[in-house]
C-alpha cells in the first residue's frame, strides 16, 4: 500500500486526519440528536418559535456542517486503489436494486387493476353473484359509492363487512368507485350528498361522477346494505323508467293499500317503490274500463268473488296480447269459473279444495312450501337463489295443463311434497295426493332462453297471495320471490332479484370420546413423539 | 438445480441434525393442537358455528416468531464456520446458493405446515365444512413462509451474528405487520394506503376465507424474489473486497 501512495501522484504523501475528520461520526450522531431533540420540543408546543426549537436546529446545523467538512477531509486521506471501484461496482448495484424494486412495484401495480378471483368456496360467499357482475358490465359511466357512517362508541369505525363488499364492486368494475364519508366531521358534504332520512346507520349514496352531463339523474340511496341492494341501486342509476304495477279490485281482492296487519303489503310496496315501480288500484268494473296502457303488469291478490263476462273479456284480451299477468288465487269454497278459465288460458288448472302436508309444518300443514331445486329450471328460481323456500300460508292446488293451451309454454316453478294432499271444504269430497304445484311461470312467444327476445305475453299463477302479504313477505325467500317473479313479468332480467347467498354454517359434531381423543392426539401425543425422536437424534449425536 | 436441490438437502438435513428443529416442531405442533382445541371449544358456544380462520391467524403470528430462528443460521454459520468462501469457490453461483438455502429452509416450513394436516383431518371426518377456506389458509400460511423465509434469509446475510440477523428479521417482518394499521383506515391517505399495501397483513383476508386472488399470489411472489435478490446482491458484495 505503501508503494502506491509514493507512486501516485493523486495522493499526498502525509495523511494525518484532522479533528474533524476523526470525529465526523460524533457530528453526525449530535445532529441525529439535535433533531429529535427539536421535534420534541415542537411537539411539546406546537410553535416553532421556540427556543429550544431554536437551539436544537442552530446546534444541529452545525454539527451537519461539521460533519460534512470532516467526510470531506476524509475523502483526502490515503484510500486504497480499488476503493474508486468498489464505488461503482455499490452505486450499480444500488441502481439496480431500486430498478429492480420499481420493477416489481409496477408489476404489483397492473396486478392490482387486472386480477382474476378464484372462489374456493362452495357456495361462492367471497364472490359477487353472477347477476351482479353481469350489471356491472353494463355500467358505462363511472359511478360514486359514498360509504356514509357516524361513528359512535360502539362502532367507531367502517364495518369490515360492509368495507369488504364495497372492496368487491370496486374490483369487480373500473367503473365504480367508493368513498367513505364521516358525517360526523363533515356535515357540510353530507349535506351537499342531497342525502333523504340519515340516521345515523350506515347508508350508501350511488350517483354519476359526472353530474353535469347526468343532472336528471338522481342520486341511489341503499340504506340495507347488502349485494341484492347495491345492485339493485346501481341498476337504477342506468335504468331510470319508472314502470307501473297495477293491482285488481273489485272482486275481494287484497291489495297494497290494506291497513289491516293480515292482510297488508306494506313491505312489497316500500321493496317495488325502491325499484322504480309505482302501485295502483285499478278497476275493470265501469262499463268500458281498460287496462291502462302504462300498466308494466297487472297483479290479482285472491280473489273472493268472480269476474264479470267483460271483466273476464278484458283480462283474456289482455293476455291474448302482450298481457304481464300476476294471478294469485286462494283456496275458497266459493266456485269461480271465470277465473278458474283464465287460469286455464294460462296453462295452470286450479283444482278445489286446499293443500296440506303433514311432514312439512307438523303443527300447521296447512302452511306449505316450495324449495328451489335447480334455479337454472327459469330465471324466477335463479332470482330466488338455490335450496330457498318459499312459504304459501294455505295453497290452492294447481297442475299444470296437459296438453298446453296453444302456443303456451308452462314451467312449474315450485311444487308441494309427494306427501302432501288435497282436503275437500266439504267432507264427502274427494281428496287427490301430491305433490301440486305452488307457483306456475306460462308465457307466449319464445322460449325463456337468456339474452332472447321479452317472449310476448308472460303470467305468473300462484297458489295463494298471502305468500307476498306482511304476514309471509319477510319469510324464507318470499320477497325475493316476489320481486323475482314481477321483475320477469315485465322483462327486467335484470332485476330480477340478486338473492342473497346461503350463509355459511360449518359445524363439527364430536362425541365427548372424540373429542378428548383428538385433544391427546393434538396436545401430547404429536409434540411427545417429536420430542422424542429429537431426544434419540441428540443421544445418537452426542 | 441439481446444484440447488443438493444445497437445499444439505440444509434440511442440517436442521434435522439438531435437536434444535425437534424442539421447535414440538412446540409448533404443541400450539397448533392448543389453537385447534380452542376453536373445538368455540364450536360448543352458540351460535355452535366452527371457523379455522382463528386457528389459521394464529399459525401465521406463530410462523412470524419462529421465521427468525430457522433462518437466522442459513449464511450467518456458513460464514463463522469459514464454509462460505468454500462455497463462493466452487463453482456455484450465488443465485443457486441463495435458491439452495431458500428452498431449503421453506421445506422446513412445508414441513411443520404438513404435520398440522390432522387438524383439517379430523374436521372434515367428523365436520360438516366447507373445504375452501382450509385450502385458502395452508396457501396463505406456504406463501407467508416463503416471504418470511426470504427476508430472514437476506437479513441473514447482512451481518455476522445469528442473534442480529434473528432480531433483525423478526424486527423488520413487525414492521411490515404494523405497516398496515394506518392503512387500514378508512379515511386514510392516498400515501399510507399505498404504504400499507407492502405488508402481507393486507394480502392474507382473502385467502383465509377461501377466495386466491392472482394480485395477492403475486404480492407475495414478488416480495420473495426481491429479498431473494437482495441476498443475492449481499452475497455478491463480499466479492468488492
Amino acid at each position: 500500500m505503501a508503494e502506491n501512495f509514493e507512486t501516485n501522484s493523486e495522493y499526498p504523501k502525509s495523511a494525518t486526519p484532522s479533528v474533524l475528520a476523526q470525529n465526523a461520526g460524533a457530528f453526525l450522531a449530535m445532529a441525529v440528536l439535535c433533531t429529535v431533540g427539536g421535534l420534541m420540543a415542537y411537539g411539546s408546543t406546537m410553535k416553532v418559535a421556540n427556543p429550544w426549537v431554536i437551539g436544537c436546529l442552530i446546534v444541529g446545523f452545525i454539527s451537519l456542517a461539521a460533519w460534512f467538512v470532516g467526510r470531506a477531509q476524509q475523502a483526502r486521506l490515503p484510500r486504497d486503489q480499488y476503493a474508486k471501484q468498489r464505488t461503482l461496482i455499490g452505486t450499480n448495484a444500488l441502481f439496480s436494486t431500486v430498478l429492480f424494486f420499481a420493477l416489481l412495484v409496477g408489476i404489483n401495480y397492473v396486478a392490482t387493476r387486472r386480477h382474476k378471483t378464484f372462489d374456493l368456496t362452495n357456495n361462492k360467499i367471497n364472490s359477487l353473484s353472477e347477476q351482479t357482475t353481469n350489471a356491472l358490465t353494463t355500467l358505462k359511466n363511472p359511478v360514486q359509492l359514498t360509504y356514509v357512517y357516524a361513528p359512535t362508541y360502539e362502532v367507531p369505525r367502517v364495518s369490515e363487512a360492509d368495507k369488504t363488499l364495497l372492496d368487491k364492486y370496486k374490483l369487480a368494475s373500473d367503473n365504480v368507485r367508493v368513498k367513505y364519508l364521516n358525517a360526523v366531521a363533515e356535515p357540510s358534504t353530507l349535506r351537499d350528498l342531497s342525502v333523504v332520512g340519515f340516521t345515523g346507520q350506515p347508508m350508501i349514496v350511488i350517483e354519476p361522477i359526472e353530474k353535469t352531463k347526468s343532472k336528471n339523474i338522481p342520486h341511489q340511496q341503499v340504506d340495507t346494505i347488502d349485494e341484492s341492494n347495491l345492485t339493485t341501486a346501481l341498476m337504477k342509476l342506468g335504468k331510470q323508467e319508472s314502470r307501473t304495477l297495477y293491482y285488481l279490485t273489485g272482486h275481494g281482492e287484497l291489495g297494497f293499500d290494506s291497513s289491516s296487519p293480515t292482510t297488508s303489503f306494506a313491505n312489497a310496496r316500500s321493496r317495488f317503490s325502491g325499484q322504480n315501480y309505482t302501485i295502483k288500484p285499478l278497476s275493470l268494473a265501469k262499463p268500458g274500463a281498460k287496462i291502462p296502457s302504462d300498466a308494466s303488469v297487472l297483479a290479482v291478490l285472491g280473489p273472493t268473488s268472480d269476474l264479470t263476462p267483460t271483466e273476464a273479456a278484458t283480462l283474456q284480451k289482455y293476455i291474448a296480447g302482450k298481457g304481464r299477468l300476476l294471478l294469485a288465487l286462494r283456496p275458497i269454497e266459493i266456485a269461480l269459473p271465470r277465473w278458474k278459465s283464465l287460469a286455464r288460458s294460462l296453462g295452470a288448472d286450479a283444482l278445489s279444495g286446499f293443500v296440506i302436508d303433514q311432514e312439512q309444518f307438523i303443527n300447521q300443514p296447512q302452511n306449505v312450501f316450495g324449495q328451489v331445486i335447480d334455479p337454472t329450471k327459469h330465471p324466477v328460481l335463479g332470482g330466488v337463489g338455490e335450496n330457498s323456500r318459499v312459504i304459501f300460508p294455505g295453497a290452492e292446488p294447481l297442475k299444470v295443463v296437459k296438453p298446453s293451451p296453444q302456443g303456451i309454454t308452462a314451467t312449474t316453478l315450485f311444487e308441494s311434497s309427494p306427501s302432501s294432499q288435497s282436503v275437500p271444504f266439504r267432507n264427502g269430497g274427494s281428496s287427490e295426493s301430491g305433490p301440486f304445484a305452488l307457483a306456475i311461470a306460462s308465457e307466449r312467444g319464445n322460449a325463456t332462453t337468456p339474452g332472447a327476445p321479452s317472449s310476448a305475453m308472460r303470467a305468473v299463477v300462484v297458489c295463494n297471495p298471502n305468500f307476498g302479504s306482511d304476514v309471509a313477505f319477510s319469510a324464507a325467500a318470499n320477497a325475493n320471490f316476489f320481486l323475482a317473479a314481477v321483475n320477469w313479468l315485465v322483462g327486467n332480467d335484470l332485476l330480477v332479484s340478486v338473492p342473497p347467498k346461503p350463509p355459511v354454517t360449518n359445524t363439527i359434531d364430536i362425541t365427548p370420546a372424540v373429542l378428548r381423543f383428538i385433544t391427546m392426539f393434538s396436545l401430547f401425543a404429536m409434540p411427545i413423539v417429536t420430542l422424542f425422536i429429537g431426544g434419540m437424534v441428540w443421544w445418537k449425536r452426542r | 438445480m441439481n446444484k440447488i436441490g443438493l444445497i437445499a438437502w444439505r440444509e434440511l438435513r442440517g436442521y434435522f441434525s439438531t435437536w434444535l428443529a425437534y424442539a421447535l416442531l414440538a412446540g409448533w405442533l404443541l400450539l397448533a393442537g392448543t389453537f385447534f382445541y380452542f376453536a373445538l371449544m368455540q364450536a360448543s358456544q352458540p351460535p355452535f358455528n366452527f371457523s379455522l380462520q382463528g386457528f389459521f391467524s394464529n399459525l401465521l403470528v406463530m410462523l412470524l416468531f419462529i421465521t427468525p430462528i430457522i433462518t437466522m443460521r442459513l449464511i450467518v454459520e456458513e460464514r463463522n464456520q469459514s464454509t462460505l468462501e468454500l462455497l463462493h469457490t466452487s463453482p456455484i453461483s450465488e443465485w443457486q446458493i441463495a435458491l439452495g438455502k431458500f428452498v431449503g429452509a421453506w421445506s422446513f416450513v412445508s414441513l411443520m405446515l404438513l404435520l398440522t394436516t390432522h387438524v383439517p383431518f379430523f374436521t372434515t371426518r367428523y365436520g360438516s365444512f366447507d373445504s375452501g377456506p382450509i385450502w385458502g389458509g395452508y396457501l396463505l400460511l406456504l406463501c407467508a413462509g416463503a416471504v418470511f423465509v426470504a427476508f430472514g434469509l437476506f437479513c441473514s446475510t447482512i451481518t455476522a451474528s445469528q442473534v442480529v440477523a434473528g432480531f433483525l428479521t423478526f424486527g423488520g417482518l413487525i414492521f411490515s405487520w404494523l405497516l398496515a394499521i394506518p392503512g387500514q383506515q378508512p379515511d386514510a391517505s392516498d400515501l399510507m394506503s399505498f404504504l400499507s399495501q407492502f405488508s402481507v397483513l393486507m394480502h392474507f383476508d382473502l385467502l383465509l376465507k377461501g377466495a386466491v386472488d392472482t394480485k395477492d399470489l403475486i404480492y407475495f411472489f414478488t416480495v420473495t424474489l426481491f429479498f431473494l435478490y437482495l441476498t443475492v446482491r449481499s452475497l455478491e458484495s463480499r466479492k468488492w473486497n
